[in-house]
């Protein structure tokens, strides 16, 4: 259930009796202690894959993290035994693999990512689900409240895979740029969300629609490029408390919590806690343009 | 359960035995008061005997009942803001006595109380306990000009709110589920309109409210923090009166009068907010067919149908409604229905049998039924029977005694989705649970100083069938628990069962005329639970009963109170200090990212939690003379600890509030002009601040790597409002009273804060920002006329 829309809904009607309003303060915050992000989304798509290790620092810092040099990165395909290593070619945190003979990504092998880091072994685990295609993007014209709501709104259409649970992660790419924003997230378990036995139907209207930003829809000429991803059930959980947490604020706020992450110091008594997350996913993927 | 049995029989016994030894030569004077006025019953109006030290004090529908010894006698009824009524009685038989109490013409003179009833502050065993009449509730400056019950009540000492705009209110660190909110008997589970902005309490049909913080009778149970008994109108038994007012908001329509010649009367009163109607024409497209407005329906029929038998039915029915043409529907409300049955065995026995029904659901629609989008559908109903009996034995003894019985049936979540036409059911299985109590209480004087209130109450609970118990694995920090099986129940066969023991006990010492001391303890037991992880409680939000996975919760709290009265020319000040502690246990919390809606298995995301509040709250109060108000303080902590949450150690819930201080006052200029306001002071409420921030996938997350919940307070929250009542000349032979009112909130337009939450800088996005967030971030005016006739 996204209860995001339902409040900005309501904020929205309450906003028309009361002048709410945001300022921006200075707090002083704690200094807490510096752990290991992880940044892990590979995907099944052709050429290079990366992962980022940075620092996480103070939450005022207003710079770009700093990156953690000389670990050692690989990822292992349980499966077949290949190792796939990772290297910090530009010396910048940014640990690449280039494909070299055979593939990285086999659909439904399960992968391990060890990360070797001032003498610990941080790990993590994956499996690489399976999507299915994107059957055609469309659009149509509609009029909004005000000019800037006004524009055309596309939707994806595909069929969830039948008897199994699947979750996805639906995103998009305006004028190749991709919708980062939280607000706009957009992620299935099967065709709907939680709890709504949406097994190989057709995706949810909510889903089909979410490709177009609610408050920013699309103009002519505009690109729009969707990516479908097969991601697993915690990666699920992860994003949508990704959404949660970076778009909770006003009346219905919950109790910030930290994310949380899949990945783990081997060494338990280690200094080093890492945070993050690490998936693997399978991509189908469809473009369009807006015309007239 | 049998040793409650036999502590019952024992008081009961003991109540028999007393009376055959008192029983000779005494007779009982018992009857009504009511208002001169309206014909309506006058709640703990003061009854006193002159000739001797005894007085006692009407209950709910206005009855009262005195055994004295044979002789002449002097009684003086009197309430506040009322001439005082003096009969003389020759006592040789058992006597039936009405009194009527005329109003010292409202606002037009100053009220100056010149009865015992004054003293009650002292004198009256009730402790941690606040009287609002509906006269006083009117006089304090409200949001838009729009007289509120709810609000009103968070300017007394020990209430506090997360902040404007949240639904309900935290009593002495409790939480809103903990709070029995009665209308007319019934309970209602969701006392707000537009989120917290309004109360669903039409104050046109209000009488009085009661807030019980503590020492709460015996007679009460089921929830664990307070009682707020609001009770309606009985409506104008001698003629037809008209009320209502004009507002911004929402205006008000009450039609009252008697249906029979002294032998019924009615009321109904309804209000319907108009923000659709004045918007419509700035609204274009899709949302011109939006309908925004909440609308609630009151009504009460009573019916005498003879000087022993009584019959009262009441009714609520409220709704608000969110629709946006054919985007989105959302609407929820509650609708009661009570039928009391009063009845008089004989002079000393009074007995009342109350059914009720009560209701609350909501329902949310959204894209094109049919085709795309879902209906979702969510309640809670309830049937219950409670009789109750009062006996008068003798002028020191007063005994409550009965019983009450409550039916459950939870609806979770029922829901249609569509996808291009394909629909699917997804139906969450109803619940049924049986919440039943009997109790026994005595109020005692001994001597002329002492006073006791003691009582027990013995509550069962039984989760009933049709239904499934599910079982978890023991819960970890940062996991939910683990469905390990389920075993399904048939249809009233007992899934899981609880009992409770809740003895309560007020205790009140006279030190002299003018003060006393005064202390209770009281455990309560609460067996339903509100789902709720958001900081202002939302409309989504379900009820659900104690399982064999969530335990009934419990608190044991004890206060101590001293009592004291300034007065001069028996012009009264009250003043007041308290002190309280209280144990919760069972607590309901949750994992981080509990999933709280259409969740199957949503006890594998709770969590038990232990609570703790304790505090001191001041209350000074003057209620005579052209400036009448009161100031009250309260210092107070509200604590609770998770083994899962914040590495097992305690921290301050989500409503703790250090500092709390109340002043409200009202100042009568002359005959037609009023002048009132407020000014609150709250210390921020707790929050939980990130100290890292982690960049992953481009997102700028925050962190708190102590893994600490609560760490921070956000700033202090400060408000005033001022209003101005002017009421309409009053001439000779004219039926039409009026009266504007003039009201500014937040008259310094401070942007309070409501919460503090952190983001990125939406141009700098390298910049990551704490905001303030206000409800309402200026000052709002407001108008309102009113009328009556």
């Amino acid at each position: 259930m996204k209860l995001y829309y339902l409040s900005v809904y309501i904020l929205f009607s309450i906003a028309l009796i009361f002048p709410s309003c945001e300022k921006v303060i200075d707090v002083e915050l704690d200094e807490g202690t510096s752990q290991i992000a992880v940044d892990a989304f590979i995907t099944d798509l052709p050429g290079q894959q990366t992962i980022k290790l940075t620092n996480s620092a103070p939450y005022f810092k207003n710079s770009p993290s700093t990156a953690i040099l000389g670990a050692q990165v690989k990822v292992i395909n349980e499966n077949t035994g290949e190792v796939f290593p990772f290297t910090d070619v530009q010396n910048n945190g940014n640990y690449i693999w280039s494909p070299a003979s055979s593939p990285l990504a086999r659909l439904n092998n399960a992968y391990s990512l060890i990360i070797i880091y001032n003498g610990d072994t941080i790990r993590s685990h994956s499996v690489l689900n399976p999507v299915p295609p994107i059957d055609s993007l469309t659009y149509e014209y509609k009029k909004g409240i005000t000019n800037k709501l006004t524009g055309y709104f596309a939707s994806f259409w595909g069929v969830d895979i039948p008897n199994r649970r699947d979750y996805y992660w639906i995103k998009t790419f305006k004028n190749d740029t991709l919708i980062n924003d939280p607000v706009y997230m957009n992620f299935a378990l099967d065709a709907a969300f939680e709890g709504w036995n949406a097994d190989g139907v057709e995706f949810f209207e909510f889903i089909r629609k979410a490709i177009t930003p609610f408050d920013k829809p699309y103009k002519v000429n505009d690109s729009v490029h969707v990516q479908l991803l097969s991601i697993n059930e915690e990666t699920y959980h992860f994003l949508f408390e990704t959404q949660f947490q970076l778009t909770n604020s006003g009346l219905f706020a919950q109790p910030p919590a930290n994310l949380p992450t899949n990945i783990s110091n081997t060494n338990k008594s280690s200094a080093i806690k890492p945070v993050g997350w690490f998936v693997i996913s399978a991509i189908s993927q469809m473009g369009i343009t807006i015309k007239k | 359960m049998k040793k409650c049995l036999s502590s019952l029989f024992l008081i009961i016994s003991t109540v028999l035995l007393n009376l055959s030894v008192y029983a000779q030569e005494k007779y009982t004077v018992s009857g009504y008061v009511k208002t001169a006025e309206a014909g309506e019953a006058q709640i703990g109006a003061s009854i006193y005997v002159k000739e001797s030290t005894n007085g006692t004090h009407t209950n709910v529908y206005g009855f009262y009942s005195i055994t004295l010894p044979r002789g002449v006698y002097t009684l003086v009824a009197s309430y506040i803001g009322t001439e005082t009524i003096t009969k003389t009685i020759d006592l040789t038989q058992n006597t039936k006595l009405d009194f009527e109490l005329t109003s010292i013409s409202g606002h037009l003179k100053e009220v100056v109380v010149k009865t015992d009833r004054a003293k009650d502050n002292v004198k009256n065993i009730e402790m941690s306990v606040n009287k609002l009449d509906i006269k006083a509730i009117r006089r304090m400056p409200a949001l838009l000009g729009e007289v509120d019950v709810i609000k009103s009540i968070q300017l007394l000492p020990g209430v506090a709110t997360v902040g404007e705009g949240a639904s309900g209110f935290n009593v002495r660190g409790g939480g809103i589920d903990q709070n029995l909110v009665l209308l007319d008997e019934a309970p209602v589970y969701n006392s707000s309109h537009l989120f917290g902005f309004f109360s669903v309490f039409n104050p046109d049909a209000v009488k009085g409210v009661k807030l019980v913080k503590g020492g709460i009778s015996s007679q009460y149970g089921g929830k664990l923090s307070s009682l707020l008994d609001v009770r309606m109108k009985e409506g104008n038994e001698k003629k037809f009166v008209t009320t209502g007012g004009i507002g911004l908001i929402f205006s008000r329509l009450a039609i009252e009068g008697p249906l029979i010649k002294d032998k019924a009367s009615f009321i109904v009163a309804g209000r319907r907010s108009y923000i659709d109607v004045i918007s419509k024409p700035f609204l274009k497209g899709d949302l011109k067919q939006s309908q925004f407005y909440f609308y609630d329906l009151t009504a009460k029929v009573n019916y005498k149908l003879n000087e022993n038998n009584r019959l009262f039915l009441s009714g609520y029915f409220g709704r608000d409604v969110f629709n946006s043409g054919n985007i989105f529907g959302f609407d929820w409300g509650n609708s009661t229905a009570t039928l009391r049955w009063n009845h008089i065995f004989n002079h000393k026995l009074f007995f009342n049998l109350t059914s009720f029904y009560s209701d609350y659901d909501y329902r949310i629609l959204t894209g094109k039924p049919g085709v795309d989008g879902f209906k979702w559908k969510s309640s809670i109903v309830n049937y219950s029977v409670k009789p109750e009996f009062v006996f008068y034995l003798n002028p020191k003894n007063t005994i409550k005694f009965g019983a009450q019985g409550i039916y459950y049936e939870f609806t979770p979540g029922k829901a249609t989705v569509y996808t291009v036409g394909n629909s699917n059911d997804i139906k969450l299985p109803p619940k049924f649970a049986l919440e039943s109590g009997i109790y026994a209480e005595n109020e005692q004087k001994i001597g002329s100083s002492l006073s006791l209130q003691y009582g027990i109450r013995y509550s069962s609970y039984q989760y009933l069938g049709k239904g499934t118990a599910h079982h978890y694995t023991q819960s970890t920090p940062g996991k939910r628990k683990i469905f390990t099986g389920l075993q399904t129940y048939k249809e009233r066969d007992k899934i899981q069962g609880y009992g409770n023991l809740e003895p309560r006990l007020s205790v009140k010492y006279d030190l002299n005329e003018n003060s006393s001391i005064k202390a209770s303890y009281n455990r309560m037991a609460q067996y339903i639970h509100l789902i709720s992880n958001t900081t202002a409680s939302i409309p989504l939000d379900v009820w659900t009963p104690s399982t064999n996975n969530i335990k009934p919760q419990l608190a044991d709290q004890v206060a101590l109170g001293y009592f004291r009265n300034f007065s001069k020319n028996e012009k009264i000040i009250e003043t007041s200090v308290e002190v309280y502690y209280k144990k919760l246990q069972n607590q309901v919390d949750y994992i981080d990212g509990a999933n709280l809606i259409l969740n199957e298995y949503l006890e594998a995301d709770l969590l038990n939690a232990k609570g703790r509040a304790y505090g001191a709250e001041f209350h000074i109060k003057k209620n005579y003379g052209k400036l009448t108000g009161w100031v009250s303080y309260t210092i107070a902590r509200s604590e609770r600890q998770v083994v899962e949450l914040n590495k097992g150690l305690w921290y301050p819930n989500r409503f703790d509030k250090l500092h709390t201080m109340n002043i409200t006052a009202a100042y009568q200029v002359n005959n037609r002009l009023e002048l009132s306001s407020n000014f609150v002071f709250n210390s921020g409420t707790p929050a939980t601040f990130p100290t890292n921030r982690i960049e992953v996938q481009g997102w700028i997350i925050p962190h708190n790597s102590q893994e600490r919940r609560n760490n921070y307070r956000i700033p202090s929250y400060h408000r005033l409002d001022v209003s101005a009542t002017l009421h309409r000349k009053q001439k000779p032979g004219r039926r039409l009273e009026g009266n504007w009112i003039f009201s500014l909130y937040n008259v310094y337009g401070r942007k309070n804060p409501f919460s503090v939450f952190f983001q990125p800088n939406k141009d700098h996005p390298q910049n990551t920002e704490a905001i303030n967030y206000s409800i309402i971030g200026s000052v709002v005016p407001g108008i309102t006329y009113n009328f009556k006739f």
